[in-house]
């Protein structure tokens, strides 16, 4: 017969349960010293490490074994680095240099939080009817940012790759009817919340004028969306598909932004233009994007207190379709619902007006590995990008990319390249610009050293940039190299937040500004070489 | 330094080295292994802003000098306690706890600064922000010298035990820098007792064969549980999870939370091993640290198992001399908390704001709890038993759901599914039976476990915003699985491998596999070992991770 033991529980006593038990130690004066170990004690560990330091030494001695170095001279730092590498590889001096950078971003930090967004509005300057074709442009006016120091300048596969975006900003810039400039970005969390967007669009804008703000999300895909320069709100009783999900059937429809959405009624969205910042406080031009189906239902819009307008999302076939709304330039606040009559399945809104200006559209995928931009549709993005005409695309992904690891990193260029390809597939592709991830730092005990991945994922960003004709903007080098992560956490203001991948909306601010001044550098260079 | 790096094999094995020769020169060795503490401790890699060695060394030292100072002039008024003259006594107690009280400012208002500044800072901002004042505090952003919750608890002991007449002092300051100092357990633990290592100082190093052998296994074995089962899976799946749970499926943050519980042993554990193995092949023993913690069927038996160099620290010198379990029902329930409350709040970290509080508490309160149900009358009326229960599971039930309204700011269906949880948590584990056959006792093993791991969102996420992320993303329960692609192959298997080797008998590697490794020729030992530091290199791509318990 079986027998089952049976046994308590708590037999073993938990870490409070058992009695005080202590011993009195006297500590010894004299020492317990015998002379040497026999030899016999180090015999088998001594043949260890001696077996154990040919072994390593092999893989210097042997050229074919160098991929076995534990240690590589010219790349890795040297040994013990912080007490003698430091100097011996003379780093002293490269320290110094990135304290150099460190200030000239605080620098910029100062002065780009001290602009007032809140000032009063752009003023529109005056609309230019544009001269026959062939007649050329007015000649360049110099402008103050021209003297600003650049940070760090575009790297270019060949000097006119982004001709045709400066093309279009040279007529925004010499104020010709319908003369708008558009810009989109894609990027994942480091530009999640339209801080480092917005930058760049606030100072292109104050610069050339403000075209609108350009593309919105119908529903928020995760908490960290939020646009700067339009007051978004509802959006919650949506059904929605984040493209990193790969949802929806995996159909690839995930419109413009990345994320589609859908209601058979009763889901409602909200935009009012901004009444707080300089920016975005117009708008002339509702522009919906959404899929047309043969059981499409219908979308209720009511701009302000006008009203409400149906427009039916049905077709005989599907395809993605727009549907443009105009109002007299000015603020408005447009509400749009699910009407019933079927299902509708949006992509999103465009704010736009109709004055010669730039709009820079922020297409933030939060937790997005680059690679998720494969899961497009290929026909679809064409169409999306197309549609929306844009002068130039930057791309800032990378954050989630310093996961992969360091031996795929060959894979990881060839399926950056292949996501560029993807977005430029039309038969005139817009210029386009990556932008290298910020530094990201790791904590090392207490003190913060830069991700080891960080430069193997800008560098096959590069390739993979100039490889496909696209520019490059080396955002770790402009915050200066090596370890910044830690210099921007440690700045004043604080740049880089506490979890050393995200910047603060300062430091969002600084990299925005960056950018800009790269981006008109090259357009300075541009036109002195078109004219 | 870190372990699983070249740099500490540089410097390792010509210390060893040097430690063997000099074996039978106490001095030299001292002063050597001294030496070479310090170029431990300062010595790190390429790290921006550079390291700051003189400040760090300097607490290190001030530490010392401290302890030292006050271990010396505890025993001038020692003989005096023995005195027939009541008042000399009493003149020589209050001296002693004065002196007593210097070592406890010190050591504690050390890490108390360095430690918990910033946390005071914002439990005060917000609770000031809860009253609904405005204040904006200042952030010092105050940096912790490495092992500092190690090092001031290791030389505070010293203090208590030659204050509580159980020690005698030790004369010589290089033998007592040692002890503050010895590097294989200065940074991260375990935290050794001036009773355990200060007799071994003054023998001769217990070398021979056996222990070359047990300490090469414990390196081994530590390099291949740091390595592959803590880094490489954090660096694969559970960092990108708790950096953005917002793009996570429910059942990948639950599988996160599994994969950290695995990490978060293999990392520590792995340290240990790598540093009581270090320490061995030197001549020393240092203590164990852990005891196949998730195999515990209680939780007052994991923290037996768990950390158990802090765990008996503060049983030791908190709760026994607050009385421990030999007082009343409530003041022994309030030495139970306050104790545990402790052993979670040691592990905070900077910047987790609220985290370690709750997981504190987590801890603490169950603890409580655990008493309670083993010690409730189980005889007597059963409707009023019964009654009492079903109270208290719903007491506990709305005291979850409520916690999750207010605090984690749950939608309501997620805080309705926590009142449910926590009732029937309660129910079943109040109503399961405290003695049994093996499918009790692997029940009880498996509740206990999965409170660990829940609980662990507290410990990892990085801040208390994050925790609220990941556990709304537990609770929505959007259906979707792990999706495919999200993990390899490979990732999958160190994950099994990790949960299964920790439920295995420990004699399977700690006596059958420790038997074959002994048996292998020198040779053949050090081929092993050059080629694991080959693969865990390739696998690492020459970038450990930092130890997690650096950071406490």
């Amino acid at each position: 017969m079986a027998s089952t033991t049976s046994t308590e529980i708590h037999e073993e006593g938990g870490l409070l349960d058992a009695d005080e038990q202590f011993e009195k130690i006297r500590l010894g004066s004299a020492e317990d010293d015998r002379g040497p170990y026999p030899p016999k004690t180090f015999r088998q560990i001594g043949s260890g490490i001696a077996t154990m330091v040919v072994a390593i030494a092999l893989t210097y001695l042997v050229p074919a074994l160098d991929w076995a170095r534990p240690w590589v001279p010219e790349s890795d730092p040297m040994l013990f680095w912080n007490l003698l590498g430091r100097e011996l590889m003379g780093e002293g001096a490269a320290t110094e240099a990135g304290a150099e950078m460190l200030a000239q971003a605080e620098q910029l930090a100062a002065i780009v939080t001290a602009e007032d967004e809140t000032a009063t509005p752009l003023v529109d300057e005056p609309v230019v009817e544009p001269p026959p074709k062939g007649s050329g442009l007015p000649p360049y006016e110099p402008h103050p940012d021209d003297a600003e120091t650049v940070p760090r300048s575009l790297e270019l596969p060949s000097p006119t790759v982004l001709d045709s975006f400066y093309a279009r900003l040279a007529r925004t810039d010499a104020r010709y009817a319908g003369a708008i400039t558009r810009v989109s970005q894609w990027g994942d969390s480091v530009v999640a919340n339209d801080n480092v967007s917005s930058a760049v669009r606030f100072a292109l804008q104050r610069r050339f004028g403000d075209a609108g703000h350009g593309f919105h999300l119908v529903a928020k895909p995760n908490a960290s969306y939020r646009h700067r320069g339009v007051r978004f709100s509802g959006g919650e009783d949506w059904s929605r598909c984040y493209i990193i999900n790969k949802c929806k059937a995996n159909d690839g429809l995930y419109g413009l932004g990345g994320t589609t959405v859908w209601s058979a009624g009763g889901a409602e969205s909200r935009w009012r233009t901004e009444d707080a910042l300089a920016f975005g406080q117009k708008v002339a031009r509702i522009e919906l994007w959404y899929r047309a189906t043969p059981k499409g239902g219908n979308l209720r819009v009511k701009i302000d207190d006008d009203e409400p307008q149906l427009v039916s999302t049905m077709a005989e076939v599907a395809a993605d379709a727009w549907h443009t709304i105009e109002v007299p330039d000015g603020p408005h606040d447009i509400q749009l619902r699910a009407a019933g009559g079927g299902q509708v399945r949006l992509y999103g809104v465009v704010l736009e007006r109709d004055v010669p200006g730039v709009v820079w559209d922020g297409m933030e995928q939060l937790g997005a590995f680059a690679s998720r931009m494969l899961y497009f549709d290929e026909e679809h993005l064409r169409t999306q990008v197309e549609h929306r005409d844009p002068g130039l695309l930057v791309f800032m992904f990378g954050g989630n990319d310093l996961l992969i690891a360091a031996s795929q990193m060959d894979q990881y260029q060839q399926d950056f390249a292949a996501v560029l390809r993807r977005f430029r597939s039309g038969a005139n592709p817009p210029a386009c610009l990556v932008m290298a991830p910020v530094d990201h730092g790791q904590r090392d005990g207490q003190r913060v050293i830069s991700r080891p991945n960080v430069p193997k994922v800008v560098e096959a960003q590069r390739s993979a940039a100039l490889a496909e004709g696209c520019a490059f903007f080396d955002t770790v080098a402009a915050m200066g190299g090596e370890g910044s992560a830690a210099r921007w956490r440690r700045s004043n203001p604080a740049l880089l937040s506490g979890d050393l991948a995200h910047l603060t909306f300062a430091g969002q601010k600084v990299i925005g500004q960056m950018l800009y001044l790269a981006l008109m550098e090259g357009y300075v260079e541009y036109r002195g070489r078109v004219e | 330094m870190l372990f699983p790096t070249f740099d500490f094999l540089v410097f390792f094995v010509p210390v060893l080295l040097a430690t063997w020769a000099l074996g039978h020169r106490s001095k030299a060795r001292i002063l050597l292994l001294l030496v070479a503490s310090y170029f431990f401790y300062m010595a790190s890699p390429k790290t921006e802003p550079p390291p700051l060695p003189w400040y760090f060394a300097g607490l290190l030292v001030f530490s010392t000098v401290l302890d030292y100072a006050c271990g010396l002039a505890l025993q001038q008024f020692a003989s005096a306690l023995d005195d027939p003259d009541a008042r000399v006594v009493a003149s020589a107690r209050r001296r002693r706890n004065a002196i007593l009280l210097a070592s406890l400012v010190g050591n504690l208002g050390l890490l108390g600064y360095f430690k918990y500044t910033d946390f005071f800072v914002d439990v005060f901002t917000d609770i000031v922000h809860a009253a609904g004042v405005p204040f904006v505090a200042p952030h010092l952003e105050i940096i912790l010298p490495i092992g500092v919750s190690f090092y001031t608890f290791q030389s505070l002991s010293y203090t208590i035990d030659v204050w509580r007449r159980r020690l005698t002092p030790e004369r010589s300051f290089l033998r007592f820098a040692l002890f503050v100092t010895f590097f294989p357990q200065l940074v991260a633990g375990p935290i050794v007792r001036a009773n355990e290592l200060l007799p071994q100082l003054y023998r001769r190093p217990q070398l021979s064969p056996g222990a070359m052998q047990e300490g090469l296994f414990r390196i081994f074995k530590g390099l291949v549980k740091k390595v592959v089962l803590g880094d490489w899976i954090a660096s694969q799946f559970t960092d990108a999870v708790f950096a953005t749970p917002e793009a996570y499926t429910s059942a990948e943050i639950l599988l996160a939370l599994y994969a950290f519980t695995v990490q978060l042993y293999a990392d520590f554990s792995g340290y240990s091993d790598i540093a009581i193995g270090a320490a061995r092949l030197l001549g020393y023993e240092i203590p164990e640290n852990f005891d196949r913690p998730y195999q515990s069927k209680t939780l007052g038996e994991f923290w037996r198992r768990w950390h158990m160099t802090l765990s008996t620290w503060l049983r030791d010198y908190l709760f026994f001399p607050l009385g421990g379990s030999r007082g009343s029902k409530a003041r022994t329930y309030f030495n139970l908390w306050l104790t545990m409350f402790l052993v979670g709040m040691w592990h905070y970290s900077p910047g987790t704001s609220w985290n370690f509080v709750i997981y504190a508490n987590l801890h603490g309160l169950a603890m409580l709890y655990g008493r309670w149900n083993r010690e409730r009358s189980r005889s007597g009326s059963a409707l009023r038993r019964g009654v009492i229960i079903v109270v208290a599971a719903l007491a506990v039930g709305l005291a979850c759901g409520g916690f999750g309204l207010q605090v984690l700011q749950l939608p309501l269906p997620a805080a309705g599914f926590c009142v449910g949880f926590g009732a029937v948590m309660f129910l079943v584990v109040t109503l399961l039976p405290l003695r049994g056959g093996p499918a009790l006792t692997a029940l009880h093993i498996l509740i206990t476990y999965h409170f660990t791991v829940l609980s662990r969102v507290f410990f990892r996420a990085s801040d208390f915003a994050t925790s609220k992320a990941m556990i709304a993303g537990l609770l929505r329960f959007d259906g979707d699985l792990v999706r495919p692609g999200l993990l390899t192959e490979w990732l999958w298997i160190a994950l099994a491998f990790g949960t299964v080797y920790h439920l295995t008998p420990k004699a399977w590697v700690d006596v059958h596999a420790y038997r074959l490794f002994r048996r292998l020729p020198g040779p053949v030992l050090g081929l092993s070992f050059a080629l694991l530091g080959l693969g865990l290199m390739k696998l690492m791509a020459g970038a450990p991770r930092t130890f997690i318990y650096f950071n406490f």
